[in-house]
């Protein structure tokens, strides 16, 4: 035997293609190590969940040339989350579906202990599809438009949505926002589709400074205005398929358009463009002060002399592209004109003088941030994510907002690593740079430290 | 009677030469044997199946994922564009896919959104491996006999096959050049070797099982060895095949997250 074998290696040595074959058939597994069949059931109900642990520590910045109305001090937060979404097939033709977060945070400036519980119910519709390719949709439904990666002018549902975020990320926006109660109806066809989504007024706008009621619909976000969305795709040629979009709100009407191309195998190019009569954000944001805060008087000469509408564009271009080695790099040029200018910013940093004009200042950049729409007005983003990286399982990912006007910028790290199957593991560090004078340089926190657990079942 | 020797000699060897014509012009050409044995692979035009995708990372099993795929042949190309919906694990169920050729979008639940990707976008580790298998060969690429030879498939069994070396003819074409290993007499795939245009080898695939349906012969399951990572290998089984009239609208990207649950 031991002849046998020694004479088979011998021949398989001298022949070096009969040697790589059996290199590779050695490579093979038995299929006794295969786990379990993990094919899901046929049951008419699909639920997947997952609990998260998030742990935040913030390091303030300690000179801040419009100091904040409040304190800024060195805070430890901690979430842990329940976070569901279940599939009801109610017949062949429709189906319910529900995805809700529970929350409990826990906030400590290292003296005083706050703690709060928190349910958003994200979404809950039902769906009824009388043919195959057509949809009508009634209940609470994210609506989610655009292909830009860090800004999305098309977005028009996306304001005053996020749910308990730590991290800036955009992706991270998308993944955990409220959806609107809607109604829309879809039909896809061969070379396209056509879409109209409704709206409806069904509370007052809530105030941006007040803390929602533990189950609390937050409808005074989501459905303070009438909304009307028309969208439509069609493939006009190999490749080109752009998508259309009229939105009407209480500000007026506005288009957009969403373009992708794809160039050889590795990188995908992308535009996107919205456009209508607007107000500045900064002007916008004082306007919806008004009329939900109590602590605006002198914001009545501010808006009365910038509440000129105009027409605004917005607009996102970029770049993917993926390297042979798993490495994925995003480039994106954003522009949004209602944003502040290099002037703006002077009179923003000159005018937080008094407590006064120091919460109102800071009011118009919590508008922007829950807005989500670029405090600036051109800002570059970069992204780099290499997946497998050094090790198996662990990917590495960083991101850089850049100010165009003043050069600060976002930059955050990030690594995942995937424990088990079903745990998961992520860390972050986060930090606003730049001069104090400056976009991302005036903001209150300098440094975030953020350490996360996922267990999905 | 020396006559008649002459003339019965002459008559065997022209019948033999016309016998050795004949058997020259219908042996089968390199590309005809890529596309029969594509259609082997693919026996339907449209069909949905289950695959169930094991990844093993040093030989030990480290992930199972459960795919529904749902695929349709492109009048236009012949290439076959694909729906594929993620069912397992707990963490990536809902997810979906639609490659039509080089446009390829991926929609993710939480997100609520559809990207669009390039080919080369790896998704969710070996998913990717998927394109190995829907592919018409045929199509894309120029196929030329290189020998006929003996080789092993995966379960240590000697093959007669062609080995057939496909380059790239068409932009859509993922791969360079492929080494490809067909049975001969069955028209089986067996094994191929995938190649960047660098000349740095990718993949090799094996072919394993076929089974008979009512459309025809179809692949079972099929094992990848990833060459970049060479601790990688992916098994596929193929499962649950349905010959399905899709619609065309499903290939639309408004469509993913409308695809079937299960």
């Amino acid at each position: 035997m031991k002849w046998g074998m020694a004479f088979a290696m011998a021949l398989a040595f001298s022949n070096p293609a009969a040697a790589e074959d059996a290199n590779e058939l050695d490579r093979i597994p038995s299929e006794e190590q295969a786990p379990q069949n993990v094919a899901s059931s046929a049951s008419s109900i699909s639920a997947n969940s997952y609990i998260g642990e998030e742990m935040e520590s913030s390091q303030p910045r300690n000179t801040l040339l419009v100091p904040l109305p409040g304190s800024n001090g060195p805070e430890l937060t901690n979430h842990l989350f329940l976070d569901s979404t279940v599939d009801w097939q109610l017949s062949a033709a429709s189906h319910f579906h529900l995805g809700d977060r529970f929350s409990l945070a826990a906030q400590s400036n290292y003296r005083d202990l706050d703690w709060a519980a928190r349910n958003d119910l994200k979404e809950a519709y039902f769906e009824w599809s009388p043919v195959s390719s057509a949809f009508l949709q009634l209940g609470r439904i994210n609506t989610k438009n655009g292909v830009g990666y860090a800004f999305n002018p098309t977005d028009f549902f996306k304001g005053f949505t996020s749910v308990g975020l730590f991290t800036a990320d955009p992706s991270a926006q998308k993944s955990n926002r409220l959806g609107a109660f809607l109604i829309r109806g879809q039909d896809i066809f061969d070379g396209g589709a056509i879409s109209v989504t409704y709206a409806p007024t069904l509370q007052a706008p809530s105030p941006l400074t007040q803390t929602l009621g533990a189950f609390n619909l937050g409808l005074g976000r989501t459905n303070y205005q009438d909304r009307l969305l028309l969208k439509a795709n069609y493939d006009l040629w190999d490749d080109f398929s752009p998508e259309v979009l009229i939105f009407h709100d209480r500000t007026g009407w506005h288009g957009g358009m969403n373009l992708t191309r794809g160039f050889g195998t590795q990188a995908t190019v992308y535009a996107e463009w919205a456009g209508g009569n607007l107000r500045k954000e900064a002007d916008e944001a004082v306007l919806f002060g008004l009329e939900t805060e109590p602590f605006f008087p002198r914001a009545l000469q501010l808006a009365a002399r910038n509440s000129q509408r105009k027409f605004q564009n917005d607009a996102a271009v970029g770049i993917s592209y993926e390297t042979d080695s798993k490495v994925n790099i995003i480039i994106e040029y954003d522009y949004h004109q209602a944003g502040f200018s290099p002037d703006d910013w002077n009179t923003w940093f000159s005018s937080g003088s008094t407590l006064l004009d120091r919460a109102e200042s800071w009011y118009l950049r919590k508008y922007a941030s829950v807005d989500q729409q670029p405090m600036s007005r051109q800002q570059i983003f970069q992204r780099l994510n290499w997946d497998d990286a050094i090790v198996r399982d662990l990917s590495l990912s960083e991101f850089t907002l850049i100010d165009v006007g003043d050069a600060s910028l976002l930059l955050q790290a990030q690594m995942d690593y995937k424990l088990t199957t079903s745990l998961y593991a992520n860390f972050i560090v986060q930090s606003n740079i730049g001069a104090h004078a400056s976009n991302f340089g005036s903001n209150p926190t300098a440094v975030n430290v953020i350490g996360s657990v996922s267990y999905y079942f | 009677m020396h006559n008649k020797s002459f003339f019965a000699t002459f008559a065997v060897a022209f019948l033999s030469l016309l016998a050795i014509a004949n058997a020259a012009t219908i042996s089968p050409t390199a590309q005809d044997i890529v596309r029969t044995s594509d259609e082997i692979r693919n026996p339907n035009p449209h069909f949905v199946l289950l695959n169930t995708m094991t990844e093993y990372h040093k030989g030990v099993a480290t992930q199972q994922l459960s795919l529904r795929v749902h695929s349709k042949i492109d009048p236009a190309t012949g290439q076959f564009r694909n729906l594929v919906k993620f069912l397992a694990p707990a963490k990536d169920a809902g997810k979906a896919l639609l490659m039509n050729g080089n446009i390829m979008w991926f929609f993710t639940p939480s997100s609520g959104a559809s990207i669009r990707i390039s080919p080369q976008q790896r998704l969710l580790g070996q998913a990717s491996n998927g394109d190995v298998l829907s592919v018409n060969f045929s199509k894309d690429y120029n196929a030329e006999i290189q020998a006929e030879e003996m080789i092993e498939d995966s379960s240590h069994k000697s093959r007669h096959c062609w080995h057939l070396n496909l380059l790239s003819a068409a932009p859509a074409a993922v791969y360079s050049r492929i080494e490809y290993w067909i049975e001969t007499g069955t028209y089986y795939p067996v094994k191929a070797r995938f190649y960047a245009a660098s000349g740095r080898i990718l993949k090799i695939a094996f072919y394993e099982g076929y089974d008979k349906r009512k459309s025809g012969t179809g692949l079972v399951q099929a094992i990848i060895l990833d060459e970049v990572d060479s601790s990688l290998v992916t098994r596929m089984i193929f499962s649950d095949f349905q010959p399905a009239e899709i619609p065309e609208a499903w290939f639309q990207r408004e469509y993913l997250p409308h695809l079937p649950r299960q």
